[in-house]
C-alpha cells in the first residue's frame, strides 16, 4: 500500500513541472502518480496537458470523467478534441492461447479457435478468459492456466447455476485440451451423469475404458450406471472386474453386494460385505447391507450387532440410520403370549374402556362415589361385560375364557369378532348413554 | 402482593412467547389419522354452528340459556346440577374465540396424529374422552377449593383434553425433537427452535403451574384470570397416568425404544 503523503507530493512535483513547462519530467512524475492512485482525477486532468498525442491526452481526460463525470476542464477539453475528430489510440488484443491478433468483439480466436470469452456461471456476462475472478459479479472463474481443469471448473459451475445450455460447449474444449487425462475422463463423464445425459456418460465410461483397462473407478461407475438401468447383468460384469482390479475399494464391494442380495446371492453377497466392513469399519451402508443377510440368513443376533453399528455410525438424520433404527425395533424378541394374553393384559386394556365411564358416573353423582345411583351401578355393570366383551375381540382375543370356548385361535376371524366384539361394543354404548344421559 | 407481583410477571414473560410446535423427526405410519382429523372439524363444527348458525335458530335468549347448560360449572357438578358428566363433554367443544379454537386444534392436530399412530383411532378417541372427564374433575376440584368464585365461573375449551394429548406424547417420545416456532403475541418469529419433547413439555406445564398458582392467590382478592390453568394440569396428570391403560402391551414394553423408531 502506497503512502497517501508521498503520492500527494508527487502530484504537487508534476503539477510544478507542468505549470513550469518541463514536460517530460511532468509526464513521467503524474504518469507514476497514476500507477500509484489510479483515480486520481488531478493527475489524469494534468497528465492531460503533457502528453505527445491527441489520442492519448483523450484517454486522459475519459479517465477523468470516469473519476468525475461533472469535472469542466475534461468536458471542454474532450469537446475540442472532439472538434478536431481525434479518436482513443487502437489498443492491438491478443489471443492469450496462440498470441495472434484478434479482432476486439471476437468470442473465439480466428487462428486457433479457442474460447477468447466465456459467460459468467453466475451473472451471464461474457468475461476475457483471462480473467480469474468475474469483474462484473465477482464469481471465482478459475485458471486459464489450468487447462482442461480450468473448463471443467466452469462446467461444474454453470451446472450449479442451471446454465446447461453451456455445459456441452465447454466440456468439448476441456475433452480436446487433454484428451488423454484419465480425471478429465472421469470429470467429464460424471458431469453428463449429473446432467441425466447417460448415453453420454457411458460413452465416456467405455472410451476411458479402453484406453485404460486396469482403472478400477470406471468399470465400477460404469456398473452403477448399469444397474440404474436395469441392466443387471452388465453391472454385476463391470464390478467384478472393478473388483479383481481393486479388492479393498468399500463403495464398489457394498455396490456388488447389494446387486448379489436383490439376485438373492446371499452367500455371495456376505463374503463382499464382511470385506467391505473389515476394509472400512466406519461404512454404514455396508454394516446394514451386513445385517439384512444375516438376517436372511436367521442370525438374528448378528443381524441386530450390525444394525446397532449402523444406527451409530449413520446417526439419527440419514436414511440408513432410520432404516436400521426400524429394524432395530422390528427385531425385538415378541413378548410372552402370557403377557400379552393373560388375565392381567385383559383387565388393564377392559380398565382403558371402563374409565371414561366410571368418571362420568363419579362426576354424575357430584364427585361422591357412593352417591352413585342404582341405574349408575347397573350402567356400570353392563358397561364391566361389554368392556371384557369388546376387548376379547380387539384387544386380547386369546385369554384363557375365549380359548376355553373357541379352541387355541380364540377370537379369530372377522365372525367370531362379530359375535363376542358387536354384544360388547353394544353394551358398553348403551352404558354410556344412561350414564350420559342420567338415567 | 409481593408474591402476586412476582408470579403475574412470571406469567407474563412465560406467555410472551408462545411455541408453536411445526415438525418433528418422527416418521408416520399410518396414512390418514381419521379420529385427529374428525376431531378437528367436529371442534371447528361446533364452533361455527354454536356461534353462527344456533343464535338465529332459537333467538339470543334461548341461545344463552343452552349455552349456559353446555358450559362446566364447576358448582353445578357438585350440587348434581345440569347436565352433568355431558357438560364436560359439551364444554369441551366450546370455544370462545376463533383464536382459542385455532390454537387448541393446531396443537391437537400436531400431536393427536402421532398418538393415533400407536393407538388408532378408536383408542385414541376414547383416550381424549378419558382426558376430557379426567380435565374435568381437576377442574371441578380446583375450582371449588378456590375462595372467591367458588366454583361459579363456568369454562370451555378443549385445552385440558389437548393437554391430556400432549402428556401422552411425552410419555411415549420424551426425547424426541420438536421443532417450534416462537410467536411474540400472533407475530411469528421466522426460526425454527428445535428442542426435545420434554423440554416443550416442561415449558407448557410450567406455564400452567404459574398460572394456576396466580389464579390461587388473585382469588384471594376476588379476582380471577378465566384460564382453566387447572383444568390443563389435569388433562396433564390425565396423560401421564391413564395412557398406561391405552397402549398395547408390545408398545407399553418397549416404550423406551419405540422413541428411536422413525
Amino acid at each position: 500500500m502506497h503512502d497517501v503523503t508521498q503520492v500527494a507530493e508527487l502530484l504537487r512535483r508534476g503539477i510544478a513541472a507542468a505549470k513550469a513547462g518541463r514536460s517530460e519530467e511532468a509526464r513521467q512524475v503524474l504518469l507514476h502518480v497514476t500507477e500509484l492512485d489510479e483515480r486520481s482525477e488531478q493527475a489524469w486532468l494534468w497528465l492531460s496537458g503533457v502528453v505527445e498525442s491527441l489520442a492519448d491526452r483523450r484517454v486522459c481526460l475519459e479517465n477523468v470523467l470516469t473519476i468525475n463525470p461533472d469535472n469542466p476542464y475534461a468536458r471542454k477539453g474532450l469537446r475540442l478534441l472532439d472538434q478536431q475528430g481525434v479518436a482513443a489510440p487502437a489498443v492491438e488484443e491478443r489471443c492469450p492461447h496462440c498470441q495472434s491478433p484478434v479482432p476486439s468483439s471476437g468470442k473465439t480466436c480466428p487462428n486457433c479457435g479457442q474460447l477468447l470469452v466465456v459467460a459468467c456461471p453466475r451473472c451471464g456476462e461474457y468475461v476475457e478468459v483471462q480473467h480469474v475472478v468475474c469483474p462484473d459479479c465477482g464469481e471465482l472463474l478459475g485458471d486459464l492456466n489450468d487447462g482442461a481443469h480450468y473448463y471443467l471448473g466452469l462446467a461444474q459451475a454453470y451446472v450449479e447455476h442451471q446454465r446447461f445450455a453451456l455445459v456441452q460447449e465447454v466440456i468439448a474444449i476441456a475433452e480436446t485440451v487433454a484428451p488423454d487425462d484419465p480425471q478429465v475422463l472421469q470429470e467429464v463423464a460424471a458431469l453428463h451423469e449429473k446432467m441425466s445425459h447417460t448415453d453420454l456418460a457411458v460413452a465416456v465410461y467405455q472410451r476411458a475404458i479402453e484406453r485404460y483397462p486396469e482403472t478400477p473407478v470406471f468399470y465400477a461407475r460404469l456398473g452403477a450406471i448399469y444397474r440404474r438401468r436395469a441392466m443387471p447383468d452388465d453391472a454385476r460384469a463391470m464390478y467384478e472386474r472393478a473388483i479383481q482390479l481393486d479388492k479393498d475399494d468399500p463403495t464398489t464391494l457394498v455396490d456388488l453386494a447389494e446387486l448379489y442380495i436383490e439376485e438373492d446371492l446371499l452367500e455371495a453377497a456376505y463374503g463382499l460385505l464382511e470385506r467391505a466392513v473389515s476394509v472400512d469399519p466406519g461404512y454404514a451402508k455396508a454394516h446394514l447391507l451386513l445385517s439384512d443377510v444375516y438376517r436372511r440368513l436367521g442370525k438374528d443376533r448378528l443381524a441386530v450387532q450390525h444394525y446397532r453399528q449402523a444406527a451409530e455410525l449413520a446417526g439419527s438424520e440419514s436414511v440408513v440410520g432410520r432404516q436400521a433404527r426400524r429394524e432395530l425395533v422390528r427385531l425385538q424378541p415378541s413378548l410372552p403370549e402370557r403377557h400379552t394374553q393373560g388375565w392381567g393384559e385383559t383387565l388393564r386394556r377392559a380398565s382403558a374402556l371402563m374409565l371414561p365411564l366410571l368418571l362420568a358416573a363419579w362426576v354424575n353423582a357430584g364427585l361422591v362415589p357412593w352417591e352413585i345411583s342404582p341405574a349408575g351401578w347397573v350402567a356400570l355393570m353392563l358397561a364391566a361385560v361389554g368392556a371384557f366383551l369388546w376387548t376379547c375381540a380387539a384387544d386380547v382375543p386369546r385369554n384363557q375364557m375365549m380359548r376355553a370356548i373357541f379352541g387355541e385361535a380364540g377370537v379369530e376371524g372377522f365372525w367370531r369378532k362379530a359375535l363376542v366384539g358387536a354384544p360388547g361394543v353394544l353394551l358398553w354404548g348403551v352404558a354410556f348413554g344412561l350414564i350420559l344421559g342420567r338415567l | 402482593m409481593g408474591e402476586i407481583y412476582f408470579l403475574f410477571w412470571l406469567l407474563q414473560i412465560l406467555s410472551l412467547v408462545f411455541l408453536l410446535p411445526i415438525k418433528d423427526d418422527r416418521g408416520r405410519f399410518r396414512s390418514f389419522p381419521a379420529m385427529t382429523i374428525g376431531l378437528v372439524v367436529l371442534n371447528t363444527l361446533v364452533h361455527v354452528f354454536v356461534y353462527y348458525f344456533l343464535p338465529g335458530l332459537i333467538g339470543q335468549d334461548a341461545w344463552a340459556d343452552v349455552m349456559m347448560q353446555m358450559l362446566l360449572v364447576p358448582v353445578d357438578i357438585t350440587n348434581g346440577e345440569g347436565l352433568g358428566a355431558l357438560s364436560m363433554v359439551t364444554s369441551a367443544f366450546l370455544h370462545s374465540s376463533w383464536m382459542h379454537l385455532i390454537s387448541n386444534m393446531f396443537i391437537l392436530f400436531f400431536f393427536a396424529r402421532k398418538l393415533e399412530d400407536v393407538l388408532g383411532p378408536l383408542k385414541l378417541g376414547l383416550f381424549y374422552l378419558t382426558c376430557v372427564f379426567v380435565s374435568g374433575v381437576g377442574s371441578v376440584l380446583a375450582e371449588m377449593a378456590l375462595p372467591a368464585t367458588q366454583g361459579m365461573v363456568p369454562s370451555l375449551g378443549a385445552s385440558g383434553a389437548v393437554m391430556g394429548i400432549v402428556a401422552a406424547y411425552l410419555f411415549l417420545y420424551p426425547t424426541q425433537r420438536i421443532r417450534t416456532l416462537p410467536l411474540i403475541g400472533v407475530i411469528p418469529i421466522p426460526i425454527l427452535i428445535p428442542m426435545p419433547a420434554w423440554v416443550f413439555i416442561l415449558y407448557t406445564v410450567a406455564h400452567d403451574i404459574v398460572g394456576a398458582m396466580l389464579e390461587q392467590e388473585i382469588q384471594a382478592y376476588g379476582y380471577t384470570t378465566l384460564v382453566g390453568w387447572f383444568a390443563h394440569l389435569g388433562g396433564v396428570i390425565a396423560g401421564l397416568t391413564c395412557l398406561y391403560l391405552f397402549l398395547p402391551a408390545e408398545i407399553l414394553h418397549y416404550r423406551h425404544q419405540i422413541g428411536e423408531e422413525v
